[in-house]
């Protein structure tokens, strides 16, 4: 296998909701030690299902905290222009920089982005002036229009309001906003959720086009594993605030060791196939007091007295292929 | 069969006001302060003066252990004035967010779940009562009617205009709970539209007749502030408007007759303060998106 | 009206009023809808369509919550706008329940769940007491394989989603209802819990012999699931007929389309051809003739004129004048 080279990798990150209301203290566990790198020039895959900590996940990769949600340890570090960096050691005018220009995100609803009361030109003239070091308008104009012609998208979207745009062309202008400075690694919080599915796949072939473009990460959270098969190169699952496996997505799809990933993909329904799915027995746990050991052996077939016991660590049992299972592991070295 | 958790509902009240006292500060100091105010009321029943006649102490003495507050112009006991001019200025508040609370809420709701021509007609006479101007007219009125005025009539006239606010209000949360999907769930359950009302709506609906309530009783005593200011109120009663007009018909400032003009202003800032502390205290606990959060905390 | 049919829906439209009585546009969110389902051999029916195209608003109506504006609704031979007197009305409420997409706001969030099941109990008649309410709620909950033990005294948010949803459906069953409406009962509920609902509803058709309407805009499940469907588009019912045959061998080409832009679970066949996005939305609501029409491929001048009919094919009925004329070539057509 290649070297590639890492733009972002995470260190027993732990991010906590701590919530405080008439003499109530509790702690959401949403983020418990997890560990993983992202490749440069890949589309990375986050799923999981809601409150397994996905969201809050990539809000902390992009240094999006704020109370209620506290950082408790580990770390995050990526490489800007070969130099490695945590994001924590950033203040906020440097991560104001940072954001555009080095990276991006791309939220579920456009309507958190783009300002309703303004045209679509201005917001991206705004924009590029604030972060490039861009003086005069036209100078500006140039980079806008150079950009959506690039995205194949109608120029008249320009003058604009948002409102006025249909919601998978709104989508898709948030996508170009966001791409507008190339950043290198881009974020997406569900951006193909709420759209109808004609839509989505436009903004799925949307993203795969810059990505090709620009030649850089995407970073894609999504509980909709149709959509990872479509469009990501490796995926991660996690389940209750930890990261259980990290694979390239054939891998995932076909042979995936985690039992949790396991029930996930054998859970799909497909059109064609009639056979019996089943779910995952049980619920998921509560966060703000997860099961010991590991934390999906409550509902695991395969538990054994040491999940009970003891965490799994996150290991790469096949070149690649990272898993936290005590099972798996054994599995895979005794085949 | 588990028996069903009921809590005693006396108890239950204490531990909320304990809880919102204890983790909330701007209501604790307005609640004690609301507290000490009626307390304050109830003392004027063992008051030595009547309130209404004059010259009954020396004029103009300063605070002093006999006159706590001093005496004024026209031979009263400040203190004691005092007293009645807090009691009576709730009573007004009280008849006028009684009456505009009850009138307001009952008209939302018909507004609201009836909807039809009874939602446009009660809506249209909201509408109108909304858009009159109500400084102007209550002048005039306060000016035409000043012999027969009282607290009473007083308030009764300021609660025209105070109710128009609260029940469109209602009436647009009824529309949005009328829509919500658990509204579907207990018309399927066989529920009748009382119960779906009283059982499922009244919890959303409570905390904000409340907060509504007690906001009517700080623009009530304000308003009458303002009137009494003009001297366009039943001046023979003391409330804490007629006792600033009077201080300043007799330009007690200027004649640094300071405690006359200051005991009822400070009055008046801290009630208000205080009524607006509780009612956002209130607003704040009976919210259902707290209610849902202490819950959950709970939990 | 014939008694052997469940439900029967007759021309039914709605017509919604956007923006004040006198200078509101109009919305049809249903047009003409026309479908049945027989009684004594219980179905899965499924109403499929994306956002806006009044597969909820035709539930609604059908459920009794939205009055049509024009049309006829027969549930076991009799009209349900024209239901007079109390009894009637509970009659049918017992015999129809509703399921919705998002549990947590099906329940009160201020209230604990098991009130609901005991209300559903009472006032039904079903239960004579608390008791015996206990006892029937117990048993609907047994059914969906929880107990009245895991969720009494609880509030919606303090169980999980799939647990709420799998409440709402045992509140449903109490009445033993003859259909049950679930309106996108699983696009809320986990990945990993939504196979165990949609196994449930199988389970509830074949051993209880209760009817099911399943709304989605999500085709897997609905193929996993149901036994016909009903495409809708802009308030047209563009094809119906057996699943089988219309997801995989789709007639009309909105269903066509819609098939080819479902993302497929499976990193092996991703798409390779490119689709092209309208660029601009036309006002597909206002225009006469087929509302497809302008992203329609196979759109003729006739499209955009007239209104298309429902045509009879292939054991299933395809608006759509491609198949008008020729009715036996059609499989070579396209």
């Amino acid at each position: 296998m290649e070297e590639k080279g890492t733009v972002l990798r995470t260190e027993n990150l732990k991010a906590y909701y701590s919530f405080r209301a008439f003499g109530i203290d509790r702690n959401i566990k949403a983020l418990d030690d997890v560990t993983f790198k992202i490749y440069e020039k890949e589309i990375f895959g986050i799923a999981g299902e809601s409150g397994c900590g996905k969201s809050t996940l990539i809000k902390v990769l992009y240094g999006l905290i704020k109370s209620p949600l506290r950082h408790i340890g580990g770390d995050v570090v990526y490489k800007i222009n070969g130099e490695e960096k945590s994001i924590f050691s950033f203040d906020k005018e440097a991560l104001r920089r940072l954001r555009w220009n080095f990276m991006s995100y791309i939220p579920q609803g456009s309507m958190n982005i783009l300002n309703p009361t303004i045209r679509i030109r201005k917001q991206f003239l705004d924009i590029i002036k604030a972060h490039r070091d861009v003086v005069n308008v036209d100078e500006a104009e140039d980079i806008a229009v150079e950009h959506i012609k690039s995205l194949g998208l109608p120029l008249e979207v320009l003058k604009s309001y948002p409102h006025q745009l249909s919601g998978g062309m709104r989508q898709r202008v948030t996508i170009a906003l966001a791409t507008v400075l190339k950043p290198r690694v881009i974020f997406g919080d569900e951006p193909t959720t709420a759209l109808d599915v004609v839509v989505q796949r436009g903004v799925i072939q949307l993203l795969k086009d810059i990505q090709k473009e620009l030649n850089n990460t995407v970073i894609m959270v999504t509980h909709d594993m149709a959509v990872h098969a479509e469009l990501t190169d490796r995926i991660g699952i996690m389940y209750a605030g930890k990261m259980v496996e990290v694979a390239p997505t054939s891998e995932i799809f076909k042979a995936p060791l985690h039992p949790y990933t396991q029930y996930l993909i054998n859970s799909l329904p497909k059109i064609g196939d009639k056979s019996e799915k089943t779910s995952v027995p049980g619920s998921p746990p509560s966060l703000s007091n997860p099961p010991s050991g590991c934390r999906f052996h409550p509902r695991c077939p395969y538990a054994e007295q040491i999940c009970k016991e003891k965490e799994p660590s996150f290991e790469e049992l096949k070149p690649g292929h990272f898993v936290a299972c005590f099972i798996a592991k054994r599995g895979v070295e005794n085949a | 069969m588990i028996e069903r958790k009921r809590e005693n509902p006396v108890k239950a009240f204490f531990v909320i006001l304990r809880d919102m006292i204890k983790y909330n500060k701007g209501f604790a100091f307005g609640f004690f302060f609301i507290m000490l105010a009626l307390c304050l009321t109830f003392l004027s029943f063992f008051s030595p003066y009547n309130p209404k006649s004059w010259n009954v102490v020396p004029k103009d003495l300063p605070p002093s252990l006999k006159h706590l507050l001093g005496t004024n112009s026209v031979g009263q006991d400040v203190f004691w004035l005092l007293t009645f001019a807090i009691g009576n200025s709730f009573l007004l508040g009280s008849v006028t967010a009684i009456i505009a609370s009850t009138v307001g809420t009952i008209v939302g709701l018909v507004a609201g779940y009836k909807g039809g021509i009874a939602d446009r007609i009660l809506m249209s006479l909201n509408d109108t009562f909304i858009v009159l101007p109500s400084l102007p007219i209550l002048i005039f009125l306060a000016f035409s009617l000043r012999e027969n005025l009282n607290v009473v009539t007083m308030g009764m006239i300021l609660s025209v205009f105070s109710w128009p606010w609260g029940g469109r209000q209602i009436r647009a949360m009824v529309l949005s709970l009328r829509e919500r999907e658990f509204t579907y769930t207990a018309d399927s359950s066989g529920m009748n539209t009382f119960k779906i009302v009283f059982k499922e709506h009244f919890p959303f609906i409570i905390p904000w007749v409340m907060a509504n309530f007690i906001n009517t009783i700080l623009w009530s005593i304000g308003m009458e502030v303002t009137l009494a200011v003009f001297g366009l109120s039943s001046l023979e009663t003391p409330t804490i408007g007629t006792m600033i007009y009077w201080s300043t018909q007799y330009q007690a400032l200027f004649r640094g007759i300071w405690w006359w003009v200051l005991t009822p202003v400070v009055l008046a800032v801290l009630l208000f303060v205080s009524l607006f502390f509780v009612s956002s205290g209130i607003t704040e606990f009976l919210d259902p998106r707290t209610r849902l959060q202490r819950i959950k905390a709970r939990g | 009206m014939p008694e052997n049919k469940l439900v029967e829906v007759k021309d039914l439209s709605k017509v919604f009023i956007i923006g004040g009585r006198f200078f509101g546009s109009k919305l049809v969110a249903v047009n003409k809808a026309n479908l049945s389902m027989d009684a004594g051999k219980p179905e899965i029916f499924t109403l499929a369509g994306e956002s806006g195209s009044g597969k909820t608003t035709l539930a609604r109506m059908i459920l009794g919550i939205i009055e049509p504006t024009s049309g006829h609704i027969y549930y076991k031979g009799k009209d349900i706008t024209k239901l007079k007197n109390k009894k009637q009305k509970s009659w049918f409420k017992r015999e129809v329940q509703p399921i919705f997409q998002n549990p947590f706001e099906a329940f009160n969030p201020l209230k604990r769940v098991e009130t609901y099941l005991f209300e559903t109990a009472m006032n039904f008649g079903i239960a004579k007491n608390k008791s015996e309410a206990a006892q029937v709620v117990d048993e609907a909950l047994r059914a969906v394989g929880l107990s009245l033990s895991e969720v009494y005294q609880r509030y919606p948010h303090e169980l999980s989603g799939g647990q709420v949803q799998r409440t709402c459906i045992a509140r449903a069953l109490i009445t033993k209802p003859s259909l049950l409406i679930a309106d996108e009962p699983v696009s809320m509920v986990d990945a990993s819990l939504r196979m165990s609902i949609l196994n449930f509803f199988h389970k509830l058709k074949t051993d209880y012999g209760v009817s099911i309407i399943y709304i989605t805009h999500d085709l897997a499940t609905a193929y996993y699931v149901s036994d016909r469907i009903a495409i809708m588009y802009r308030g047209y019912i563009v094809e119906l007929g057996p699943i089988e045959k219309v997801l995989t061998n789709p007639l009309h080409p909105y269903t066509q389309l819609l098939l080819e832009s479902i993302p497929k679970p499976d990193p092996d066949r991703r798409w390779n051809k490119r689709i092209k996005l309208a660029d601009i939305e036309v006002k597909e609501y206002m225009a006469l003739g087929c509302k497809f029409a302008n992203r329609c491929q196979y759109a003729m001048d006739k499209c955009y004129k007239e209104e298309p009919f429902d045509v009879e094919v292939d054991e299933r009925k395809v608006k759509c004048f491609l198949y008008s004329d020729e009715k036996a070539s059609v499989g070579s057509k396209i």
